[in-house]
């Protein structure tokens, strides 16, 4: 026991006594939570040109709403196709609306498919008033549909992904790489204390960094917990051992830091796009979906939002995510 | 001034070479990552599970409903008796959104959908796709120009194939720099004549022979999986990826002239260069669609010229005088964060 604390210790003054890391650690999770959200504001703001070349009043007063919308950020107007067509090439206009006294039609720049569809939505929305339909749209959980609660929550899983995986791994592999375990094995201290010493550390060193994320967009963005706190600790918790884990098992399989980062590198670039951070399942072919059953980033976003902006219980994240109902 | 540079050149190229197991992952990881995401990430609906709430017990909705299940988008999950398992079934069960109709339906009323907005990407398309249902003849016509079928694997590659050479690129120059400094041999290299910029320089060259290894082996995986041709515009495309991967590689040595060790590197470079990255760039979120505030900035970062760029010269096929711009920038960037990273290493390289 007191060999599992004087790890711990080790552990603790190592961090705290170089002031490059803990600056790294501390205050720049904080950085990205207040920069990169400016990101997520949503809007349309689409950039129409406009070629009129009918003579009647409609297609007037189709620009005028246009310009009045505020789907639309910018409406530029052009004397014939061809100007039209070469600001489109430039990257200026993401859509021409071409008025006619035959038929009106318009012309997307395809580069971008889902902003394509926006802006049909939004055209026949706001400029020919084709808002017929006979559905009702209400929204459950995270109501107000704000996109910065939505992914301010798989930012916060993001950093403490990359730190938690980066921290263990790198601390082991360095260690061997430098001596300091063979140095180790000449002391009363066994292998297994030692990693357990590190693995409780850097454990309570995630939720540490979990909870200041948490206050942090609480206090600025006004994100409020659904769920209890107690199953977002209980969460949080799985979600910092199966990091640690997957980093004991990089760190076990590489013997220099180059070989460590770069085997880290590839598999954090997939396990995060493979989870459902930037996309949803549905639009996944079958063989990628089922991978996330092995990816601990998948059970961190998902058992945080069912408990952040759904409000689930302990037993209904329990039934979501580990009975396997979704295949 | 040369000779040592090549000679710098050399050193960093056999010991990449030895070390066959980091220089195989070196090589194929933007190969595996456009891979394998290229076909993963779309962002289209595909087979969105529904279910219905019928409290009329009229069928006047089921064509509706074999209809959304007949689409490629939805299919049908099955039916619910009361309104308390509605929020169960989005929880428990695989149900994305719910189509509710309300017990004495009469034509011309208005059907209830209830979505989760929790999945906000997908809430979304399913409120643009279901608003316009009803009304599938548009008063006017639609046509696509430079992806006219609208082929949604189009719509990540760019992004994706950024991510790649910006992560790798950025992490293997400063890397091999900053061990130097940790494992003390810099100290070597402070007996030789080699001065700091010669020693970044030499150190460069087999990193640039890799990015452009990388730029060949991500063309050729766009043309032979996802059949996208780069006919005019071949050179700028390499002129690109290698100006790119350059200006990587000089953020992740300004990062790395800051830092002392090889865990603070790696964590800078994934916050402050993988991050500001995938949600800058417009990637996953469209440029004009971020706060007005920080759009001039966002389009500034080497992601998001990389991107635009990109759709310019392979997509679009426009011509160099148009992408001329992003060019001039990324060298620009490239040279600026160089000069800061040189002033600081010449004052903490050498000192342990």
């Amino acid at each position: 026991m007191r060999l599992l604390f004087a790890t711990i210790r080790k552990e603790f003054f190592q961090l705290v006594r170089n002031k490059i890391l803990m600056f790294l650690l501390l205050v720049c999770p904080l950085i990205v939570l207040g920069i990169i959200p400016l990101s997520f504001d949503g809007g349309y703001r689409i950039r129409a040109g406009i070629c009129d070349a009918s003579s009647d009043l409609e297609s007037v007063d189709i620009a005028k709403r246009l310009s009045e919308s505020a789907m639309f950020e910018e409406i530029f107007y052009y004397e014939n196709l061809t100007s039209a067509e070469r600001a489109m090439e430039r990257g200026e206009i993401d859509m021409i609306l071409l008025l006619s006294n035959n038929g009106h039609s318009i012309i997307l720049d395809g580069t971008f498919p889902r902003r394509a569809m926006s802006s049909v939505y939004a055209t026949s929305l706001e400029a020919f008033d084709n808002n017929d339909t006979q559905i009702v749209f209400q929204i459950l959980f995270n109501a107000g549909r704000s996109h910065k609660h939505f992914y301010l929550v798989s930012l916060i899983i993001l950093v403490i992904t990359i730190l938690g995986t980066a921290l263990i791994t790198l601390n082991i592999v360095n260690e061997r790489e430098s001596g300091v375990e063979e140095q180790f094995k000449a002391t009363s201290m066994n292998r297994s204390i030692y990693l357990f010493g590190k693995f409780i550390f850097y454990t309570l060193l995630c939720l540490f960094l979990f909870f200041i994320s948490y206050l942090f967009c609480y206090f600025v963005y006004n994100l409020q917990i659904e769920g209890s706190l107690f199953a977002l600790f209980i969460v949080s918790l799985f979600f910092t051992f199966l990091l640690l884990g997957l980093g004991f098992l990089i760190a076990l399989l590489s013997n220099t830091q180059l070989r460590a980062v770069y085997i880290l590198t590839i598999n954090l670039v997939l396990m995060i796009m493979l989870s459902t951070m930037f996309t949803h399942l549905s639009s996944m072919p079958y063989w990628a979906a089922v991978t996330r059953f092995a990816n601990p980033v998948w059970y961190g976003v998902e058992s945080a939002r069912l408990v952040v902006l759904m409000g689930a219980t302990l037993e209904e994240i329990a039934k979501n995510l580990l009975l396997l109902q979704q295949i | 001034m040369i000779r040592r540079v090549l000679y710098i050149a050399r050193k960093e190229l056999i010991s990449i070479y030895r070390d066959k197991m980091s220089m195989t992952i070196l090589v194929v990881l933007p190969l595996v990552i456009v891979g394998i995401l290229g076909n993963v990430l779309r962002f289209e609906l595909i087979d969105v599970k529904f279910a219905l709430l019928d409290k009329s017990g009229s069928n006047l909705f089921l064509p509706l409903v074999s209809e959304l299940d007949a689409s490629n988008e939805f299919s049908f999950g099955g039916n619910l008796n009361s309104e308390r398992e509605i929020l169960p079934a989005f929880i428990n069960d695989d149900i994305e959104f719910v189509v509710s109709i309300p017990s004495n339906f009469n034509r011309g009323d208005k059907l209830t959908v209830f979505v989760d907005g929790s999945l906000l990407l997908m809430s979304e398309a399913i409120t643009q796709r279901l608003s316009l249902l009803n009304s599938e003849d548009y008063p006017f016509e639609i046509s696509y120009r430079y992806n006219e079928e609208l082929k949604s694997e189009m719509e990540p590659l760019p992004g994706l194939i950024m991510i790649a050479l910006v992560i790798v690129a950025s992490i293997m120059l400063s890397l091999s720099i900053n061990r130097e400094r940790e494992r003390g041999t810099a100290r070597m290299l402070i007996l030789t004549p080699a001065r700091m910029s010669e020693i970044i320089a030499g150190k460069s060259l087999p990193y640039l022979a890799v990015s452009l290894i990388h730029g060949l082996s991500v063309y050729l995986l766009s043309l032979f999986m996802f059949g996208i041709e780069i006919n005019q515009g071949i050179a700028n495309f390499f002129l690109l990826t290698l100006l790119f991967s350059v200006a990587s590689m000089m953020t992740g040595l300004f990062i790395a002239s800051i830092v002392k060790n090889e865990l603070e590197l790696l964590i800078g470079c994934w916050l402050f260069i993988f991050i500001p990255n995938v949600f800058f760039s417009g990637f996953i979120f469209p440029l004009q669609s971020m706060e007005s505030l920080i759009i001039p900035y966002a389009s500034l970062i080497p992601g998001s010229l990389f991107i635009e760029a990109y759709k310019g010269i392979v997509f679009r096929i426009s011509s160099l005088e148009i992408n001329l711009k992003y060019f001039v920038l990324l060298v620009l960037q490239s040279l600026l964060f160089y000069l800061v990273a040189l002033y600081l290493f010449k004052r903490n390289f050498f000192r342990k």
